[in-house]
């Protein structure tokens, strides 16, 4: 997986000073992007967009069909 | 040269290196699918280019000098199909993976493997499509627009163009997908959708956008397909259908896609003018509000690429109407682009002189565009090189010049090294001049009444022809220019290292990661200050 060093948040650190209050911690440690919420985030929009792509897809071809 | 020389110490983070097969093939990080992408749309742009030089060259002169009809016209719908799916949608989909992540803060794409899923599909599909030059009866040769019936009288060739439409389109959506579910999901910690940086925002309408037409013209074409090959008559008048129905299926795909190609342009060259400016982007909230306002317009103006087919009055004037309200947002951007250079500590480093060049000529074919839009007007302008020349203005010196404009503000971040920029000076000169001895002309030919896509011309038409093709030529070659540039910027042939914030007045979260971006990048939350937005801070 992911091996980490110096990451971009220790560059930031650097440039502007140590007060970084979500540095050093995980993703899912911060609380804000816990790893199951942003999961679930990702996997719902999935859903919709294909949902809307699949709707779009047929319901085009449905109305010109009907349409003749 | 603005570089700074911040020494943040670079690892790639790597505890074993993956093989080349691993990491090119089967990788699923978003900077090497970015690259991936990158390189692909340059090597279309290569081919699209030169099926541009067999078209130009055959246009030299009146008469029938190189090629026959039926291979000209394979040439134009080639060209028009390559250019659009293979060089210009996939670089911002190259573009949006390099950077989106770095960009908003996130560790990667929310789905990787979808990510490496909907690049590998592309390589396959032009396979596909440019195997049917190969096949008996040529390639497609109806137009990129494939209106029936003409369409319908292609060889089986047609089939495989189809299949190869729908894999791109296939992989457009699941990239659209993916940059939705990554923006809307993984952006850092306190990085509202209003403090995100322009290119992101950009890029989640756009993909919006997608999501919202590319199923409409694979419907469209799954249509065409039944209608060739299994007997049904959707747009096949001889069965009882309707061809015109075609055409206004495919424009309501088809005039979405023109802002697919140039959203994302409006965002690079929004995130470059502010830094070669040294001062936050004029009117923000404004750019994404217009942004979203053009991309709502983009469904309701379809028809005016029809108006000659005998619409009721009414049709056409809503269209026309609603075509022209396009330019009222599109103005915001113009303003504020000029806006923010204004009373800036501008220097004109490559990519600044793109985004310059890009807003000055971008205006030019939104000019052009307008009085297409006119109804009476475009009864004459229909169908001749004025439309050409339009929407090449648009694309080549719009999409393509901001295209430009990225790489070479992005190229250091992406390689650790500067690029040569004498020589990416020479490109944008070259480009700049060549290109509009190579479209400006095609305006009086439009107008004189030249028609599109035909191999041979009245003589009358010689010299403004003959002009085109050596700007046309110059270009092509200006191009290799760059092709130079890229590759030996990539090797560090300039030995110029640069640090972490390649541009003195770059700001966003990009330009905190070293240079060479390392394979890994926020694998922690990163911190950010608002003060530090290209945007300046919008909090207040």
């Amino acid at each position: 997986m992911i091996a980490t060093s110096p990451t971009a948040t220790s560059a930031i650190d650097a440039e502007h000073g140590a007060d970084s209050a979500g540095a050093g911690l995980s993703w899912q440690e911060t609380g804000l992007m816990s790893d199951k919420k942003n999961t679930r985030g990702i996997r719902r929009t999935v859903t919709v967009l294909v949902i809307v792509a699949l709707l779009v897809y047929l319901g085009f071809m449905w109305q010109t069909a009907i349409s003749q | 040269m603005a570089t700074d020389t911040a020494t943040t110490v670079h690892d790639d983070g790597h505890e074993h290196a993956p093989s080349f097969i691993d990491r090119w093939f089967f990788g699923t990080n978003h900077k090497d699918i970015g690259t991936l992408y990158l390189l692909f749309s340059l090597a279309m742009f290569l081919i699209g280019g030169a099926m541009a030089m067999i078209i130009r060259a055959e246009l030299f002169m009146p008469g029938m000098q190189i090629v026959n009809p039926e291979f000209f016209n394979q040439m134009t719908t080639m060209h028009a199909l390559v250019m659009i799916f293979g060089a210009v949608m996939p670089a911002f989909v190259g573009l949006a993976n390099w950077m989106l992540p770095l960009m908003i803060g996130a560790p990667d794409m929310a789905l990787p493997r979808l990510n490496n899923l909907s690049f590998w599909i592309l390589p396959f599909a032009f396979l596909i499509m440019l195997s049917t030059l190969f096949m008996e009866g040529g390639g497609p040769a109806g137009g990129w627009t494939l209106y029936p019936p003409l369409s319908l009288q292609q060889g089986n060739s047609m089939a495989f163009v189809i299949f190869a439409i729908h894999m791109m389109g296939l992989s457009s959506i699941m990239g659209a997908i993916n940059i939705i579910a990554t923006v809307l999901n993984m952006r850092a910690p306190g990085m509202d959708l209003l403090k995100m940086p322009i290119f992101p925002w950009t890029w989640l309408i756009t993909a919006f956008l997608l999501i919202g037409v590319m199923p409409v013209l694979a419907g469209a074409i799954t249509m065409l397909l039944t209608d060739k090959f299994f007997l049904t008559s959707f747009f096949n008048a001889a069965g009882g259908g309707d061809p015109v129905m075609y055409q206004h299926i495919f424009w309501f795909f088809g005039h979405p896609e023109v802002y697919i190609m140039i959203l994302p342009a409006f965002g690079v060259v929004s995130e470059i003018i502010p830094t070669f400016s040294r001062k936050p982007l004029f009117g923000y909230q404004a750019m994404v509000y217009a942004t979203a306002s053009i991309a709502f317009l983009s469904f309701i103006v379809w028809a005016h690429h029809m108006f000659t087919v005998g619409m009721p009055l009414g049709g056409e004037l809503f269209f026309m109407y609603a075509t022209m309200l396009i330019a009222v947002p599109t103005g915001v951007k113009v303003f504020n682009w000029v806006s923010t250079m204004w009373q800036g500590s501008l220097t004109f480093e490559t990519p600044m002189l793109f985004a310059i060049g890009f807003v000055v000529m971008f205006t030019i074919g939104g000019f052009s565009g307008l009085m297409l839009a006119i109804v009476p007007a475009d009864y004459q302008y229909h169908d001749t090189y004025f439309v050409v020349a339009h929407f090449h203005y648009v694309l080549v010196t719009g999409s393509v010049f901001a295209l430009m404009a990225g790489a070479y503000y992005w190229l250091p971040k992406w390689t650790g090294y500067m690029y040569n920029e004498t020589l990416g000076k020479w490109h944008f000169w070259l480009s700049t001049i060549f290109v509009n001895l190579l479209f400006f002309p095609q305006h009086f030919l439009g107008l004189a009444g030249m028609p599109r896509r035909i191999p041979d011309y009245n003589i009358a038409f010689s010299d403004f022809n003959m002009i085109s093709s050596i700007g046309g030529f110059g270009f092509g070659l200006a191009q290799l220019l760059f092709v130079y540039v890229v590759w030996s910027c990539a090797r560090g042939r300039s030995g110029i290292k640069v640090g972490d914030r390649v541009w003195e007045g770059a700001r966003g979260l990009e330009w905190t990661v070293p240079s060479p971006a390392p394979h890994h990048t926020f694998t922690t939350p990163p911190k950010f200050d608002d003060r530090d937005l290209a945007h300046g801070d919008v909090s207040h």
